[in-house]
């Protein structure tokens, strides 16, 4: 009888059902019912487990399945749990009384041989042990990140002797997707910056009737550090982690492996072109913020505050010195070589998986925001130290 | 070391994250002949293959390319040995970015001072070879499975190499344009005279393209030879894997049952060990 024969439809509707009978003083016999399928509502394993508990000991099990129209997995599933119910008990099963395609389904299931090694085993690990395998799984992280820094520094002397080999048109390439297609979002992030510094500014120093001081502020916050920040942020999401996915994928695909079975370095090849891009465009898109984020400051100031843009404008010339602009020169450069080393960094640490390069990308953003935040930190207390 | 051989393994020790993939693996790669690497899927052949085109660094004094060690190869001297050889690899690993013909040409951008006319000549005689010149201009997303590989082959074979590895050429390809590849390697090695390392888990194609033959299983060599000999072989597990068999397993109904259905079993050891953990 094949199993397509024995799930007949259930005619009745309605779930399984169980019923036990005692066929002997020590003979459990349970008796199958209606439709046992996943869709249906089934009885759970507790009504077998309470029955074999309660009253005389029982040594075996017997089926009835004469009132059973339909069966599938579930069915074969909760068999399976009562012969291991009953192996752990040592009760006897016969198997007699179910349909054959039951049977011999339960014969394939029972049949799978263990893979050794296959299973992964639950360990439970010391806490010294866990504390001594992090500890050396962050320095080995730490040693890749040193490494990738050597030959990222490897790369670039090659480049300075003339000898770094990729092709001219990835990088023209990616200093287009990295400078100007990064314009439009830029520019909207930058100028509603300065429009927030703008206001929140507007509000105390209008009590002081000091308004015209908004244009100080918002010059000095967007060319010091803001303009550098936002567009470090902005970058490390949308090409830190475009270089992550483009890395990673190619990773995946054997493509890092093909260049190198080619004789190509992928950090000549890959790396070298991203990074210099990035760290080109960098400082210009800073700059390009800085000079959004005043526009947007200036907004409000006329708007809001009813300053004469001229007013606004001179004493925006007076707040913003060129030490102001170096030093946020100097933290997008930071940001740059950051962001690309981020991304690139994860991208060739990728695995040969989907879903490796999705955490590849994750990863990457969430190092050069991070790496962001904290080198902002340093140089600012350095500029303190150093009184610039 | 005889000078036949091309390239020479001895008892190489391979691991994959802690685990040990290959075991003493030993045998040599004859000069000019097609060498194929067969076994089950998983039995270690294609980290074989990475040791071999020096993907996985292998320890000092277990390849040997030509009587040299490349173990001890420096940056200089993989560099040379990568410029000898071709890998076309599983997936044809095409630049994605790039066009078939540009694909072609990266290699010889990168290694030669040709002019781009010169360059354009050599990626279609190297598309010709492997029927793809109408395909030029085609992107690798455009092509099939099939072509991708052929054109993957066409870039492994840019720089005229002496070696040429090929991993699972028929693998995800229908079994006449599978056919079609195993020819075109047959062709290669009669027409260009080049050493040629495939591996595979196709018997068919494995017997038919093989001149030597390296069967292996679980990491471990079972057998080295021409296919008459492989064929001839005492060897139970070599003869199983030439019936098509599948493995005779020890049947264990009560541990596959506690794997299956091992809350019990399971539950019970962990709340035990939880409590100890707790007192």
């Amino acid at each position: 009888m094949n199993p397509s024969a024995v799930t007949a439809p259930t005619g009745s509707g309605g779930g399984g059902r169980l019923s036990f009978s005692r066929s002997s003083q020590d003979t459990l016999q349970i008796a199958f019912t209606g439709g046992w399928k996943i869709t249906e509502s089934l009885p759970s394993l507790s009504d077998v487990q309470r029955e074999l508990e309660s009253g005389s000991p029982v040594r075996s099990i017997s089926f009835d399945t004469t009132g059973l129209t339909a069966w599938d997995s579930a069915y074969l599933t909760f068999l399976l749990q009562i012969i291991e119910e009953s192996t752990q008990k040592q009760i006897q099963v016969s198997q007699d009384g179910l349909p054959e395609g039951v049977r011999r389904l339960l014969d394939l299931a029972t049949a799978v041989p263990e893979r050794k090694g296959a299973a992964k085993q639950e360990k439970h690990t010391p806490f010294m042990e866990r504390l001594g395998t992090t500890s050396v799984r962050l320095w080995n992280s730490n040693l890749e990140v040193f490494e990738f820094l050597g030959e990222t520094t490897v790369a670039f002397l090659k480049l300075l002797v003339g000898r770094a080999r990729f092709r001219p048109r990835d990088l023209w390439v990616t200093i287009q997707e990295c400078g100007l297609e990064a314009l439009p979002i830029v520019s909207l992030i930058s100028a509603l910056v300065g429009l927030i510094f703008a206001f929140v500014g507007a509000i105390q120093l209008k009590m002081f009737g000091a308004q015209i001081y908004v244009a100080s502020l918002v010059g000095i916050a967007m060319t010091r550090i803001m303009g550098a920040v936002m567009t470090g942020i902005i970058m490390a999401g949308r090409t830190g982690a475009s270089f992550a996915a483009q890395i990673g994928t190619m990773q995946a695909n054997e493509e890092i492996d093909a260049l190198k079975t080619l004789g190509i370095s992928p950090m000549e090849f890959l790396v070298l072109p991203r990074m210099l891009s990035l760290m080109l465009m960098m400082p210009l898109l800073g700059l390009y913020s800085d000079f959004m984020g005043i526009l947007g400051g200036m907004l409000i100031g006329v708007t809001v505050l009813d300053l004469n843009p001229m007013d606004y404008y001179n004493k925006t010339i007076e707040a913003v010195t060129l030490t102001h602009i170096w030093v946020g020169l100097f933290h997008s450069a930071v940001f740059g070589v950051i962001v690309s080393l981020a991304g690139c960094l994860r991208g060739m640490q990728c695995e040969r998986s989907a879903a490796a390069v999705g955490n590849a990308t994750t990863s990457a953003v969430v190092t050069s925001i991070v790496s962001i935040v904290v080198a902002t930190s340093i140089i600012t207390v350095v500029c303190q130290i150093l009184d610039i | 070391m005889s000078s036949h051989n091309m390239i020479e393994i001895r008892g190489l020790d391979s691991h994959y994250k802690g685990r040990q993939v290959l075991f003493n693996i030993g045998f040599a790669i004859p000069h000019k002949k097609v060498t194929v690497i067969m076994g089950r899927s998983g039995c270690g052949k294609t980290t074989l293959l990475r040791h071999l085109i020096g993907l996985k660094p292998s320890e000092s004094g277990r390849v040997f390319v030509e009587g040299q060690d490349m173990g001890s190869f420096d940056e200089k001297g993989m560099a040379n040995y990568r410029r000898r050889i071709g890998v076309l690899f599983q997936s044809g690993a095409l630049f994605n970015s790039l066009t078939v013909s540009q694909n072609i040409a990266v290699p010889l951008k990168v290694h030669t001072r040709l002019s781009d006319e010169t360059i354009r000549i050599m990626s279609l005689i190297k598309l010709h070879l492997v029927g793809l010149a109408d395909f030029l201009d085609y992107m690798p997303s455009q092509l099939s499975g099939g072509m991708r590989k052929r054109a993957g082959l066409a870039r492994a074979l840019a720089m005229d190499p002496e070696i040429l590895f090929v991993d699972e050429p028929s693998s995800g390809l229908d079994p006449i344009t599978a056919a079609g590849l195993d020819d075109l390697i047959l062709e290669l090695r009669e027409t260009l005279g080049m050493t040629i390392i495939v591996v595979t888990h196709e018997l068919e194609s494995a017997v038919k393209i093989a001149d030597q033959m390296v069967v292996m299983d679980r990491g471990n060599l079972l057998a080295v030879g021409t296919p008459d000999e492989i064929r001839s072989s005492q060897d139970e597990t070599v003869l199983r894997f030439l019936r098509r068999e599948a493995e005779e397993q020890q049947v264990n109904t009560e541990s596959y049952l506690s794997r299956l259905l091992g809350r019990q079993y399971k539950a019970g050891e962990n709340s035990t060990r939880r409590q100890g953990g707790v007192r």
